[in-house]
């Protein structure tokens, strides 16, 4: 099929292996170029970010006032601010903190909301209309004002800002998650290990969870753009990092002030930043078709 | 008499709904003979499952609420333990097999972590190589060829029968005293039916197991059971040994059960059915709530009909004094 060197004989032994709904996706997910090409592309934009401290000579706080704004060259590739930093180790930087907000608050918004959803979905009954209801009075609020509030209260701390973003994207995750566990509680498999006296705890652990983990994976990489571009908004703000720390809305924001004269500076940040967000989507994409063809097509 | 196993009295399940309270078990009693195989029959929606469910406690409470009865099993009424009581003996004492067995596996696990899951949740001390071994043994049991491959496998490269075998083999794997078979060939096409309906009978041989076989399939309650309860609207309407009820019905409702049964002898005649249909369980008629649709109803139906015991084991719910020819 794939390869030519597919034999019959390999192809009955690769059936009676057991394989799993996942390892099916993941071959779907194989044959998806933009999908793959997203995920490189993550991968190495992830890399570079790990690695920036090796990868250039310039320190990100590094001023060279007598240097001043320049044009991209071949000593400054991404050219300087207007304050002589380097471009491309501020971008490299920048993307530390925005990746990493991405990631981690979205962690956080997956474990809220998965245990907040799943606990509500299949409890049922009052305990899930009550939980429900306090989740649509916390989606009435305007989050952004309330990620602006914590800030102002409890001072401009990176750590802060990641949790503030992550309790407020657990809210559709807890839905999503709700839902899903709202209808797989009604399967047989669930009843049937119910009625083999499997414990609660395992019955959501081992036999629900799972079978919630695609939607979720899928909402998350969906999730993580959002995240960026909600720290890139705040930071834009100047509600962000701090400066001499760098984030692709910091550099967004410092950009837009001198777009009419060093318009290199707001350039390279929105493009690694747009760059990122598309790959996250096509990824997001490539994964919903992978673990839920059914949806394939819309 | 045999010595019983699990004694069912006056058991009653009604669902508290916003149309009102649905009264999905109304009164019924039954004994389990040790060793012996009882099968429930009735149309959908009669209260077969719903009764088995409560038993077991596998009911979302509310909407569903025991209203009353006792449930003894060795001794103690089912009815009055707690859940986490009532949770070690499903699947240790009481295993079931469910309808369908394209739906009852999990998709995303191996068939060998479900097997070994029905003996670990009971037993921690369990070490995974003897409940592994044990999984396999057990699949071997209910005949399931290269047990070795099959174990690692998940669900969906199981064809329905043997999807059904493995469930089977998931109740076995406790040992349980008695298996409570939920319409186990309903989904099943006719050869497979047979295959799954000998598996069950030799289990039930070797080991002993009192057996509970809920279906609307008459022709599988002749071939499998030993005493038969016939329900209708969550009421019990006859009961008695298999030979009386299929040789001497005595409720018109069992009669015409027993006529609507196709037959290859009489191929020229048209299929006879029940005219009519079910009622809804929550506006029951008063009376007896099959009369509507009885040919043989009489202005006394609507009063609630009396309990006639025929025979020891032999009991009809209902006005009529002689067993219709």
């Amino acid at each position: 099929m794939t390869s030519p060197t597919h034999f019959p004989r390999d192809e009955v032994a690769s059936i009676e292996m057991g394989r799993s709904l996942w390892q099916d996706a993941v071959q779907r997910i194989r044959g998806n170029k933009v999908a793959m090409m997203s995920l490189c592309y993550l991968v190495l934009q992830g890399s570079l970010a790990l690695l920036a401290p090796y990868l250039t000579r310039f320190g990100y706080e590094t001023t060279d006032l007598m240097l001043g704004a320049t044009a991209p060259d071949w000593v400054h590739w991404f050219g300087t601010d207007d304050l002589g930093r380097d471009m491309l180790t501020r971008v490299l930087y920048g993307s530390r903190v925005s990746l990493m907000v991405g990631l981690l608050a979205t962690f956080v918004s997956v474990v809220i909301g998965v245990t907040y959803g799943a606990v509500s979905g299949y409890a049922g009954g009052r305990v899930d209309a009550l939980m429900m209801r306090g989740l649509e009075i916390l989606y009435a609020m305007p989050f952004t004002f309330f990620v602006i509030i914590l800030m102002v209260l409890f001072g401009r701390n990176i750590y802060l800002m990641f949790i503030a973003l992550g309790a407020v994207q657990w809210l559709t995750m807890a839905r999503i998650v709700r839902g899903q566990v709202v209808s797989l509680k009604t399967m047989e498999y669930v009843s049937a290990a119910r009625a083999m006296g499997v414990r609660n705890r395992a019955i959501i652990f081992r036999h629900i969870l799972p079978n919630v983990l695609s939607p979720v994976i899928i909402y998350s990489t969906l999730t993580i753009p959002g995240v960026i571009l909600e720290e890139a908004f705040l930071s834009f703000l100047g509600l962000g990092v701090q400066e001499p720390m760098s984030s692709w809305g910091t550099l967004i924001a410092d950009g837009v002030t001198a777009l009419e004269t060093f318009p290199w500076m707001i350039l390279y940040p929105c493009i690694t930043l747009m760059l990122t967000l598309v790959a996250l989507n096509f990824l997001g994409d490539g994964l919903r078709e992978a673990l839920d063809p059914k949806s394939n097509g819309d | 008499m045999t010595e019983s196993i699990l004694e069912v009295k006056g058991l009653k399940t009604y669902f508290h709904t916003r149309a009102g309270v649905v009264k999905a078990v109304d009164g019924i009693d039954f004994t389990l003979g040790k060793g012996k195989t009882l099968g429930i029959v009735g149309e959908s929606g009669s209260g077969k499952s719903v009764s088995m469910m409560s038993i077991l406690g596998l009911l979302p409470q509310p909407p569903a609420k025991i209203e009353g009865g006792t449930v003894f099993f060795e001794g103690q009424d089912l009815l009055t333990l707690n859940r986490e009581q009532l949770r070690t003996l499903r699947g240790r004492k009481i295993g079931m097999i469910f309808q369908d067995p394209m739906t009852s596996l999990n998709p995303y696990l191996k068939v060998s972590t479900q097997l070994m899951e029905a003996l670990t949740e009971h037993d921690r001390s369990t070490s995974k190589k003897s409940a592994y071994e044990r999984a396999l043994w057990t699949l071997e049991q209910v005949g399931i060829p290269d047990p070795k491959q099959r174990i690692e496998q998940y669900p969906h490269q199981f064809s329905g029968g043997m999807r059904q075998r493995v469930m089977i083999a998931m109740t076995l794997m406790m040992a349980p005293e008695i298996i409570i078979a939920d319409e186990p060939t309903t989904a099943l096409d006719v050869t497979i039916q047979a295959q799954i309906l000998d598996i069950l009978r030799n289990l039930q041989v070797k080991r002993g197991l009192s057996m509970i076989l809920i279906t609307h399939d008459l022709g599988v309650v002749a071939g499998m059971s030993d005493d038969v309860l016939v329900m209708y609207a969550g009421r019990p309407v006859e009961q008695g040994t298999v030979e009386e009820i299929f040789y001497r019905p005595h409720h018109p409702y069992t009669s015409a059960l027993l006529r609507s049964i196709p037959s290859v002898l009489r191929e020229d005649q048209e299929l006879y059915s029940i005219r009519g249909l079910p009622p809804d369980p929550a506006r029951l008629p008063p009376g007896c709530p099959f009369a509507p649709r009885c040919e043989r109803a009489m202005p006394i139906c609507t009063q609630a009909p009396p309990i006639r015991r025929l025979s020891l084991t032999h009991t009809s719910v209902c006005h009529l004094e002689v067993s219709p020819p």
